[in-house]
């Protein structure tokens, strides 16, 4: 009986060793560096509500053991992962309590090798990452597909827990007939204020769901020649407004770009929901310009948009390049007044695309390439910041690459953005997230949205399209599917002011 | 019943689902096999299920066997099998009667025959199977001597009779056949079965580079008088590849003009997945990968995509694109070797045998593809990498099959220059012969091209039975000239195109 109970005893002692976790090591020498961790987190600023980030660490020789130790810092580890694996998946809910007593300050990543060939530990200088008092808005909201040219299959818009990894889908093509289904867009980010997307097919439309009641509205509105297209929703919840885009694709022959998409026709419409009216005029719309990407300002008193000379027939797709400008929007009367050009990129053989004015209204971030507006195929696509106070725009150095940054959009606070990036393999778009100081208009290091394993970029091929934050899930998937499936496509009166 | 009996007759469905399998539809498991992959990884299970139902990555599991025919004829084999055995056994447990007339071997014959298409996921069995085991396993628990009635007969029960040893498996076949009858005969013997068949073992023939093979597959077809756009292509492929592209392109009639040459680019995904040949044999790999990624977006990530997806990256310097398709190659259960291969391609940052004729153009200026004609694409091409011989020959047979005598005319003297080619292939002396009409005599006399008194003999002969009109009666050797061809074929050719354009455009 008492050598049952010591095996009781011993086994429940290397139960508790074990729930213990592993002792740290200490490095029997230091290296000046730091390993590179993919996805890249060393200097980033959190958000108290992040998931953990999951990473492989990739030193420059032949590791035998890792050893990654996580802090406050000036503290003691709360979090030690060793393993004979370079990845690290960390324990979410170790990893949240310690942000939760980090905010305002700063957490380390303490990384330790052993090195195969002569079995010593090496240590490097502690990895400190900021932890912000700013939340981050709960959901991420983006499409997800393979990144290709013409055809389409899987495709859905789903949303993300930005606090755990949990994935849920809002609307999937599987369940709609393989029917394409994009540019979804929100009101104040708030998906039960107002959120939007296009479905093209047999049942194709607009679905417009505003307070949780979802209705279909023609996408092709009559008196205009292309259907709507790339949204921008005004955060009082009232109007969204369109660009109308007649858009055909064409691809390279050498290069590394593989496909450029071109307006052929563009023009911008702003819809009522309240009304279900449309208005667009001359200042805004017709053969001699192509207006696409609006936006609104917070107030919801004026558009900002990309504007290029319109197509004629010997215009090179190569030489189309967009300037931003702005117009006025009178609530009362729909009409368009007070066109002016914001930042003329085309004197500078550059090109505007995404325009997004941040919820204060002083920033206004786009996206620059040298031309055409599908930047998300542009190798040198960059983000640049116009502050509307002075004027002054700068590429935003502290989150670019040296690939393609594209999409971008504000926190419902404009403490964070959200942007696309190809930098981890040129190919599928990535969400980056990073820290906004409105006062000064710096962008903290960008991190790519943690995932729960360390091999997810990596293998994953599809691509993450129109990343959206939201302060809320949505909830009204049955409704949304509905619409599709259950609704005609409301027609919209498209009052074309003169 | 002899217990021993059911295994004798499952001994019979294997053999006979085997035999079906492997030598009347080996076309089919080697189909789905190149359009679904199992992958060993937790994401592609959970990705599977959500997007393709909770079964699909079983059903993936099972085809993937067929990588090797024969043992993916066994797997399949087995697996309804097996299925013949549960029913058997759920039968007694159910009823406590044994199936004596075989009814039973109906299920599995249905299931074969559900098998044999390309145009379905092969998931009937599988979903069969799983609910037919959750039904055996419930029957194995709950049936038998716990139920009163099974019980019943079960003690009472006579010894079998001796007749049965013999009768039973008499009616297994015979219900083989009635399944045969019913389900499977349409499927493996019907013509569109034939069809599949040739296109799909063609296609395999095209993959592995075996041209030779592929010429006799697509000259028996184009000998049947059947029109079909990728025999067309395949076998236009092939005449290149073993010489003889211009002897022999109008051998049989070219229904499909300049398209025989390639697929034109019309969003189709079916067509998606074989574009990609004939810009892979050119190095216009920009081109051939657009192609594969179409494929891939319409198919899902299967090996043949995934193979070329790696190739084409690794050809156009873009590793980090290229490991993350390796990647997922190496996850799967048989395609380990080629992975390795491509691994070591992908260090030495170069595929054997891939030829990358863009290799160093600038992007700039930029330069569109020409998605509807290949002749632009191969003058392109021939520009940047003017050793292409593929390049040079399907430009000029484009500018041939359009009866563009100009641009014609242009290419010979650009690519085929005189002091080179004095003496060029029949088909362009041919149609100099005839744009002699049109460009006069002298205009083609002065490139010094050499005109075989031949081919002189064989046009004044044809001009003779041609002007007899409707009542013209050609022989062999006038059909397969370029005159024929320009005269005959080519109005229908644009007439076709034409109302295809239409169709497309309504």
């Amino acid at each position: 009986m008492n050598k049952f109970f010591s095996y009781i005893v011993a086994i429940l002692a290397a139960v508790a060793a074990a729930a213990c976790g592993p002792k740290s090591v200490s490095p029997d020498v230091m290296s000046p560096e730091a390993p590179a961790m993919n996805p890249d987190y060393a200097g980033v600023t959190f958000p108290p509500n992040i998931a953990a980030p999951s990473f492989n660490i990739e030193p420059d020789f032949a590791a035998a053991e890792f050893q990654t130790e996580v802090g406050r810092c000036g503290q003691t580890p709360e979090i030690i992962v060793r393993s004979s694996e370079p990845a690290v998946e960390l324990p979410l809910k170790k990893w949240r309590g310690l942000l939760g007593r980090s905010v305002g300050d700063s957490i380390y990543f303490r990384i330790t090798v052993r090195d195969a060939g002569s079995g010593k530990w090496i240590g490097a200088p502690d990895v400190v990452c900021p932890v912000s008092e700013h939340e981050i808005d709960g959901y991420l909201v983006y499409r997800q597909l393979y990144p290709g040219y013409e055809l389409w299959s899987e495709m859905g818009i789903y949303q993300r827990s930005l606090e755990n990894y949990d994935v849920t889908p809002i609307l999937e093509n599987k369940d709609l007939n393989n029917q394409c289904i994009n540019c979804h867009n929100f009101s104040a980010n708030d998906p039960s204020r107002g959120m939007m997307a296009h479905v093209r097919g047999p049942q194709g439309g607009t679905l417009v769901s505003k307070e949780g009641r979802v209705e279909k509205i023609s996408s092709r509105m009559e008196g205009l020649d292309h259907g709507a297209t790339y949204p921008s929703w005004s955060r009082d919840g009232r109007y969204i407004a369109f660009s109308a885009n007649n858009v055909i694709q064409v691809f390279h022959t050498a290069g590394t770009k593989p496909i450029e998409v071109v307006d052929m026709g563009a023009d911008l419409i702003v819809y009522d929901t309240e009304t279900h009216k449309a208005y667009t005029d001359a200042t805004i719309s017709g053969q001699h310009h192509l207006e696409t990407f609006p936006h609104w300002t917070p107030d919801g008193s004026r558009i900002y948009f990309c504007r290029a000379a319109g197509m004629t027939d010997t215009t090179r797709f190569d030489t189309v390049r967009y300037d931003l400008y702005r117009v006025d929007f009178d609530r009362q009367t729909g009409r368009f007044f007070n066109l002016q050009p914001v930042y003329e990129a085309s004197a500078d053989s550059m090109s505007v695309s995404f325009p997004r004015v941040s919820p204060d209204g002083r920033w206004l971030m786009f996206t620059r390439s040298r031309y055409g507006n599908f930047s998300i195929w542009h190798p040198e696509a960059q983000l640049c910041l116009l502050d509307l106070r002075d004027g002054t725009i700068r590429e935003m150095d502290e989150v670019n690459s040296d690939n393609i940054e594209s999409y971008h959009s504000w926190s419902s606070d404009g403490n964070w953005f959200v942007f696309s990036s190809k930098r981890l393999d040129g190919l599928t778009a990535r969400p980056f997230i990073a820290s906004f100081d409105s006062a000064t208009g710096l962008a903290g290091r960008p991190f790519a949205m943690p995932q729960e394993s360390a091999g997810f970029y990596r293998l994953q091929t599809k691509t993450y399209n129109i990343p959206e934050l939201t302060v809320a899930p949505v909830t009204n998937q049955d409704a949304l599917f509905d619409g599709v499936v259950g609704q005609p496509a409301k027609s919209v009166m498209l009052i074309r002011n003169h | 019943m002899k217990p021993y009996l059911k295994y004798i007759v499952g001994a019979m469905l294997f053999a006979a689902f085997f035999c079906c399998y492997y030598f009347v539809a080996p076309h089919i498991l080697y189909f789905q096999e190149q359009h679904h992959l199992f992958l060993w990884s937790a994401d592609y299970w959970r990705n599977m299920a959500h997007l393709r139902g909770p079964l699909y990555p079983l059903m993936a599991f099972v085809v993937q066997f067929c990588y090797y025919p024969a043992l993916g004829a066994a797997v399949w084999s087995l697996l309804l099998v097996l299925v013949y055995f549960m029913l058997q056994s759920v039968v007694y447990r159910l009823s406590g009667y044994r199936d004596l007339f075989q009814i039973t071997t109906l299920v599995p014959v249905y299931l074969c025959s559900s098998m044999l298409t390309i145009d379905a996921y092969p998931m009937e069995p599988v979903r069969w199977f799983v609910w037919i085991f959750a039904i055996w396993a419930l029957a194995m628990i709950f049936g038998g001597r716990r139920l009163p009635w099974v019980r019943r007969r079960m003690e009472s029960r006579e010894p079998g009779r001796r007749c049965w040893a013999w009768l039973s498996p008499l009616l297994a076949v015979v219900c083989l056949g009635a399944g045969y009858q019913a389900f499977v005969k349409e499927r493996v013997a019907g013509p569109i079965h034939e069809a599949e068949r040739t296109m799909i073992e063609t296609e395999q023939s095209v993959r592995a580079r075996r041209w030779a093979d592929v010429l006799e597959r697509t000259d028996a077809w184009a000998a049947t008088g059947h029109k079909n756009h990728l025999m067309s292509y395949f076998r236009a492929l092939a005449l290149y590849h073993t010489g003889g592209l211009f002897d022999h392109l109008l051998d049989y009639p070219q229904t499909f003009g300049i398209r025989s040459l390639f697929f034109p680019w019309r969003g189709d995904k079916n067509q998606a997945e074989y574009g990609h040949y004939v810009y892979q044999d050119l190095g216009h790999i920009n081109e051939a990968h657009r192609w594969v990624f179409e494929a891939m977006v319409g198919w899902g990530e299967t090996a043949p995509l995934l193979n070329y997806m790696v190739e084409y990256n690794i050809a156009m310097g873009r590793p980090v694109v290229a490991d993350k398709f390796l990647c997922k190659l190496e996850q799967s259960t048989f395609y380990g070797r080629r992975a390795e291969f491509l691994r070591g391609c992908l260090a030495d940052g170069k595929v054997p045998g891939l030829r990358y004729a863009m290799e160093g153009v600038s992007p700039d200026p930029v330069r569109w593809n020409n998605v509807i004609n290949i002749g632009g694409e191969t003058k392109f091409i021939l520009l940047k990498d003017p050793e292409n011989e593929m390049a040079r020959q399907y430009l000029l047979m484009s500018m041939l099959l359009v009866g563009n005598g100009d641009a014609a005319v242009r290419t010979l003297i650009e690519h085929y220059p005189v002091a080179e080619n004095r003496v060029l292939p029949r088909l362009v002396q041919e149609a100099l012969v005839m744009y002699r009409m049109s460009m006069g005599m002298d205009a083609i006399n002065s490139l010094g091209y050499e005109i075989s008194p031949e081919v002189e003999n064989r046009f004044r002969e044809y001009m003779v039975e041609n002007a007899k009109g409707a009542n013209a009666r050609f022989n062999i050797g006038q059909r397969r000239s370029y005159w024929y061809y320009v005269q005959h074929i080519l109005p229908r050719v644009n007439h076709d195109f034409s109302r295809k354009q239409a169709q497309s455009q309504s």
